[in-house]
């Protein structure tokens, strides 16, 4: 099928589902595959949500439906390390360090320099690292979105008020910061490596949500919201925040690559994940005095960091693309 | 004659803006009595959106401001009401049909889910049961087929005129006293329009409520008001029964009106517009605001120097008009009326 065929046979689907089957199928529209498809020829229209319109173009869009099955993957992988490592994360082996990859043992990344299996400490690292980024990425999104909304619903005084604290954080030296932050909390501890984190991206996200709300105050739907009676909280939550969820689930998803990026840098400049504990920051730091020689302690962490942070990016895309309800056309 | 159930007094209303200060409505009176419809007529910006959108509290505060007046509903002052009772009435007691009804539903939410919410919000603790039941029965009421299965659906999925009479159910699903339908055909075809008259008609003998009618459509005037109000610049110019407005008016802004309109019945060429552009607000003309454009006037000076008043005409103590020469307009009008 040549490109415009395969858009022609989508939105066949796209009729067959929306209009109902019976319509396009009397019509006498050329029958094509994804028609063979529709569940039955009831007259009845049905109800179609915004989510499945949502669904449908998200899993059009391959890359991001590749990179989305990648990162579930290796979620899961850092979610069960402890059942599916072969080694404990800080089980030494002296006898056996610096071993470069290899089948025998299962040592599949090596082992590093006080002979611990590189490959368990990799999936312990991505545990942590992956924790923390989600933690990060949900906390800065409910700060984010809570600010942004009063600041953008209710305009004028509040507003500045928080924009201006806003901007503060925002000029702030972000790594200086982090640094001094983790001296005075205490670093090592994920739960508070990732509060630190939050802390510092929830601005740009409550930048976005009031510009959002800035704009939908001003549709008459919510007027007409207001007119029926509807409480301040009323409108916000159920009639303004539904709106904007396209655009925050898609920073949500940035913020997650984001944070695991500023996370490994912490760690990697030895203020993040404190040893024993593993993080893909923290075992390249670890890795480098092994310099080329030792490269497998380098390249794997930093391989898994980049395919995460690239999968990460591309559903983020692909969500951009599917929540974006002008978005009619779809992607190759 | 009963007390009315919404009375607006001495109403000034205005907006701050770069250019000045807009006088958007400027010393508006009129009283709505229950149970009738009572049209507000006049071009875009002349106030008559506005003069209830402010007594509601639905204007922007600042830039809007109202600056001198009084709104009354059932007696009690809508300006000095605590927001809280304000909103307790607003969709209540008081409700609005807005002029577009693809702007004014949620797109997120379900037809179901936004009318069910209309009457959760004023009678907390109903069940979503019955609230959807109830919606169901309203979206019947107002012609919705299928109700039962429409409530689903989301408001992409209906069709203009469908989404008007959603809102018409919306706005009437807590037994209003007060409907305020703020030009309510306005964005449909010619069609659709004729259908949502009927569905306001039911919709008025189903609550008994009274409807002010906010409309630059004279046809809509002559099908559903009973009385009249006409707004030019902000001011009432002329007020009083839909019969009497049509066939004998008193201001000569109404006579450009009635004259404007295209006549199926006449042959013509043209139509007759009113001469000029409405004056911008920032800078009103003096004395009566429609002297540059009113062929009555003649360049009599009393037309630049004072500000017309209300007042009684010779047709009668019901029938008002601001024009300081209403009366020349009786012999005028007696042979447009033969014509016509």
């Amino acid at each position: 099928m040549s490109n415009r065929q395969e858009h022609f046979g989508d939105r066949l689907a796209e009729q067959a589902g929306g209009v109902g089957g019976v319509q396009t199928a009397t019509v006498g529209f050329p029958v094509g595959e994804s028609l063979a498809g529709a569940p039955d020829l009831v007259a009845e229209p049905e109800a179609r949500s915004q989510w499945s319109y949502v669904r449908m173009r998200f899993f059009r869009h391959k890359l991001a439906v590749g990179s989305l099955v990648v990162l579930i993957l290796i979620a899961i992988v850092g979610i069960f390390a402890p059942q599916i490592a072969p080694y404990g994360f800080d089980e030494l082996d002296l006898e056996n360090s610096t071993a470069s990859p290899t089948l025998e043992d299962w040592h599949l990344f090596g082992t590093d320099l006080l002979g611990r299996d590189y490959l368990s400490r990799v999936l312990y690292g991505i545990r942590t690292s992956l924790w923390v980024a989600v933690f990060v990425a949900v906390l800065a999104t409910a700060v984010g979105t809570a600010v942004g909304a009063v600041a953008g619903y209710y305009s004028g005084t509040v507003d500045n008020l928080l924009m201006r604290l806003t901007d503060l954080i925002l000029t702030l030296p972000g790594l200086a910061v982090l640094l001094t932050a983790s001296v005075y909390f205490g670093s090592g501890d994920p739960l508070k490596i990732g509060i630190i984190l939050a802390l510092l991206f929830w601005t740009a996200v409550a930048r976005i949500v009031r510009g959002l709300f800035l704009s939908l105050r001003e549709k008459e739907f919510v007027e007409a919201a207001k007119a029926a009676g509807a409480s301040d909280a009323r409108i916000i939550l159920r009639h303004m925040l539904p709106n904007c969820v396209g655009p925050i689930v898609v920073f949500m998803t940035l913020i997650v690559a984001a944070a695991i990026l500023v996370e490994a840098a912490l760690s990697f400049l030895g203020f993040g994940i404190q040893p024993p504990n593993a993080a893909l920051g923290k075992l390249i730091a670890d890795g480098q005095s092994g310099g080329l020689d030792l490269w497998w302690l380098v390249t794997f962490p930093g391989l898994v960091i980049l395919l995460i942070a690239l999968c990460v990016n591309f559903v983020g895309d692909g969500l951009r693309d599917a929540l974006d309800p002008t978005q009619r056309r779809m992607r190759a | 004659m009963p007390e009315p159930i919404l009375e607006l007094r001495d109403l000034t209303v205005e907006f701050d803006t770069e250019d000045g200060v807009v006088h958007a409505v400027t010393g508006v009176s009129y009283q709505l009595f229950p149970g009738e419809v009572l049209g507000v007529v006049g071009e875009s910006g002349s106030g008559k959106s506005v003069s209830m959108l402010s007594v509601l509290g639905l204007i922007p505060m600042p830039p809007g401001r109202i600056a001198t007046g009084e709104a009354l509903f059932n007696g009690e002052s809508l300006l000095t009401m605590s927001k809280r009772k304000l909103r307790e009435l607003r969709g209540g007691k008081l409700s609005m049909i807005f002029q577009d009804p693809m702007t004014s539903l949620n797109p997120v939410l379900t037809i179901g889910d936004q009318i069910s919410e209309a009457i959760k919000v004023h009678n907390p603790g109903t069940s979503d049961a019955a609230a959807t039941k109830r919606t169901v029965a309203l979206l019947e009421l107002v012609g919705v087929p299928s109700a039962e299965r429409r409530v689903r659906q989301y408001p992409h999925e209906f069709s203009g005129g469908m989404r008007q009479r959603a809102m018409i159910a919306m706005a009437i699903a807590n037994d209003p006293e007060v409907l305020v339908a703020d030009e309510p055909t306005t964005a449909l075809d010619v069609t659709i329009q004729a259908q949502i008259v009927e569905v306001l008609k039911k919709a008025q003998e189903e609550t008994h409520a009274a409807i002010i009618l906010i409309t630059h459509d004279l046809g809509l005037i002559a099908e559903l008001a009973d009385r009249v109000v006409v707004m030019y610049a902000g001011r009432v110019v002329e007020l009083g029964d839909v019969f009497t407005i049509f066939n004998s008016p008193r201001h000569p802004y109404t006579v450009g009106l009635m004259n404007s309109l295209a006549k199926v019945d006449l042959d013509r060429e043209w139509l007759e517009p009113i001469p000029g552009q409405p004056p911008s607000l920032v800078n009103i003309p003096s004395g009566c605001a429609f002297h540059p454009r009113c062929t009555l006037s003649q360049g009599r000076a009393i037309c630049r120097t004072d500000v017309p008043s209300l007042r009684t005409t010779d047709d009668g103590d019901e029938h008002r008009s601001a024009c300081h020469f209403a009366e020349e307009l009786a012999a005028v009008h007696t042979a447009a009326g033969a014509r016509a």
